[in-house]
């Protein structure tokens, strides 16, 4: 079944088109790949279909609702989350504060207990889902350090914990490779493979083409804005266009 | 761990006793000075309690003065009586805060902040040109004060500056006390995390703008608060009180004292208020303060970016490690 569909979207910054006319469509519960050369819109298609941005034109449509141009909070709260490039995390804080905050949408205290129950808030229920997905990311060693303490693939992790503590069903992955070591590649590949594992739906924006094959069930090829191909991992690997969108065009080379 | 607790019940105990026996060794005008002190006590946690999200204002003290007004004209015209004329007020700053949302959080950052100076700027102007209900630049007088109380022995005079200072202190403990409990709270957690990093709460379903909202109403019904705690005890309020002079103020006690921890804005303005009406009035230097204050600013901002508080611990641990931390760790 198709849990997002991107319908003709198109996104311009003054003058520039980053993405034009794409079309895309992830099924439930597979691991979906968006890769392209540099510029060719993938963070600007996530931006947009997270709600960060609104689209110059097209639609986002998750699971059968148009969501474009909704606020980020609100695409959230329809189960669709993305993590961010980089360590966006709140360094400042510990841990478990990191992932309390994903916790937003699912602990609605009433102000009464807000102001009387001494700390009721941090407990129980949210606790007990705070150390599962702590372990489930193997943070729980680090529960009380300050984010900004962590090596650099546990930020990473992290913030995909934060992500998972909302209890998304689908997750949009921001390139969660970079910048890591192979052992910690391999560590994060593990995880992406354990959260399909879960039944939540992957959609990833990354560089990195031995982990994005090694993942992905089937990947879309962006370039200049436009869509270029989609396949599975085999048939994107031997597709000649794809090939020439990466290593340039051979008939200019010659 | 039973101690630590023994040790905050009698800390506390200890305060407490303190600020009762405080007026009784002052002088009259320094009694008048501990009245005014206590009142800006609540507007600069009330101007923590915003900077929360991460938001600097340029228009507090404006809120402050909104609160006063709409106290005063509340009592004077409509015959309220002063205490609810006083949460009138205070109600009256936060609806205010929640109109002037809708332009102001179009902006972030420093634009925000020219924007509230702007939009306090507008307020001021409207005290000044109508001098109907307004009373133009010379503002408003003889408003109020607090009813006298009289419940057989016991009589209340609250023109008595002690009485006055009790009473507000009250007002401004369970004011503090709320704002605690809100910062402790998911809520405070949720407006720590909009500062550091706005995108990634909304990406996890935070109305980002919703909870600033939040923030500046909560914080203006307090700063509306102080200023009717102001206007009853003085009896006389005009535009020029609630000046950008007197927003560098508020500014200078937040940032000297530091805003990561509760406690931190409550020692500047205690802090520079003794310097500046034990030394500096010793000294015949009032007249400087503007001045001096200014260069007191600098200084914090190069030599201790964070404040007073960001000493304290250290000074703590010399002196026995007593935790008195109230807020959450943090620039």
């Amino acid at each position: 079944m198709e849990v997002l569909r991107v319908e003709g979207l198109v996104k311009r910054f003054a003058g520039i088109v980053a993405v034009d006319g794409l079309d895309l469509a992830v099924r439930e519960g597979e691991i979906r790949g968006l890769i392209g050369p540099n510029g060719a819109g993938k963070t600007t298609t996530f931006n947009v279909i997270s709600g960060l941005f609104a689209p110059s034109a097209g639609r986002v449509v998750y699971r059968g609702e148009d969501v474009s141009g909704l606020p980020m909070h609100r695409i959230a709260g329809k189960g669709l989350v993305r993590t961010f490039q980089h360590s966006t995390l709140c360094l400042e804080m510990r841990v478990f504060e990191n992932v309390l905050i994903g916790r937003h949408l699912h602990n609605r205290s009433d102000p009464v207990s807000l102001l009387f129950r001494r700390g009721r808030w941090r407990e129980a229920e949210d606790r007990e889902h705070v150390d599962e997905v702590l372990r489930f990311f193997e943070l729980e060693t680090h529960r009380d350090a300050l984010a900004s303490e962590l090596p650099y693939g546990a930020q990473r992790a992290l913030g995909m914990a934060i992500a998972l503590a909302a209890r998304p069903d689908t997750i949009l992955l921001d390139e969660p490779f970079t910048g890591m070591n192979p052992e910690e590649t391999r560590r994060m590949m593990r995880l992406v493979e354990a959260l399909r594992e879960r039944g939540i739906t992957i959609l990833l924006v990354e560089h990195d083409m031995q982990a994005i094959m090694g993942l992905c069930d089937r990947i879309t090829v962006m370039n200049f804005g436009r869509f270029l191909a989609e396949g599975t991992p085999a048939e994107i690997r031997a597709d000649a266009r794809v090939v020439e969108a990466y290593l340039g065009s051979s008939r200019r080379a010659s | 761990m039973p101690e630590t607790r023994a040790l905050r019940i009698s800390g506390a105990l200890a305060l407490a006793a303190a600020l009762v026996a405080l007026p009784h060794v002052l002088s009259f005008s320094q009694q008048e000075i501990l009245v005014f002190l206590v009142i800006n006590v609540l507007l600069v946690m009330s101007y923590r309690f915003l900077a929360l999200t991460g938001e600097w204002s340029l228009g507090h003290v404006v809120m402050m003065g909104v609160g006063a007004y709409a106290s005063a004209i509340v009592s004077k015209r409509l015959g309220f009586p002063v205490p609810l004329a006083m949460f009138t007020g205070a109600a009256v700053a936060a609806v205010v805060a929640w109109l002037l949302s809708f332009p102001l959080f179009r902006m972030k950052g420093f634009y925000f902040l020219i924007g509230s100076f702007a939009a306090g700027e507008v307020i001021r102007l409207l005290w000044k040109r109508f001098r109907d209900p307004f009373g133009g630049p010379k503002g408003l007088k003889r408003i109020d004060e607090l009813p006298d109380i009289e419940l057989g022995a016991l009589q209340i005079d609250f023109f008595d500056p002690v009485a006055y200072y009790y009473f507000c202190l009250i007002v401004v403990v369970v004011s503090l006390w709320f704002l605690f409990r809100v910062e402790r709270s998911r809520v405070g957690l949720t407006f720590h995390a909009i500062h550091w990093r706005d995108n990634l709460a909304a990406s996890v379903g935070v109305d980002t703008r919703g909870y600033r909202t939040l923030a500046l109403v909560i914080a203006s019904f307090f700063a509306g608060l102080s200023g009717t705690l102001f206007a009853h005890y003085v009896g006389a309020i005009n535009p020029n009180r609630f000046s950008v002079e007197e927003m560098v103020y508020v500014l200078t006690w937040a940032i000297v004292g530091g805003t990561a921890t509760f406690y931190g804005p409550i020692l500047g303005v205690v802090l520079l208020t003794a310097l500046n009406e034990v030394v500096f009035r010793e000294l015949g230097l009032e007249q400087a303060r503007p001045l001096i204050y200014g260069v007191v600013l600098i200084a914090f901002v190069v030599f201790l970016p964070r404040g007073i508080e960001s000493v304290v611990p250290r000074l703590l641990r010399v002196g026995g490690g007593l935790s008195l931390s109230g807020g959450r760790r943090g620039t």
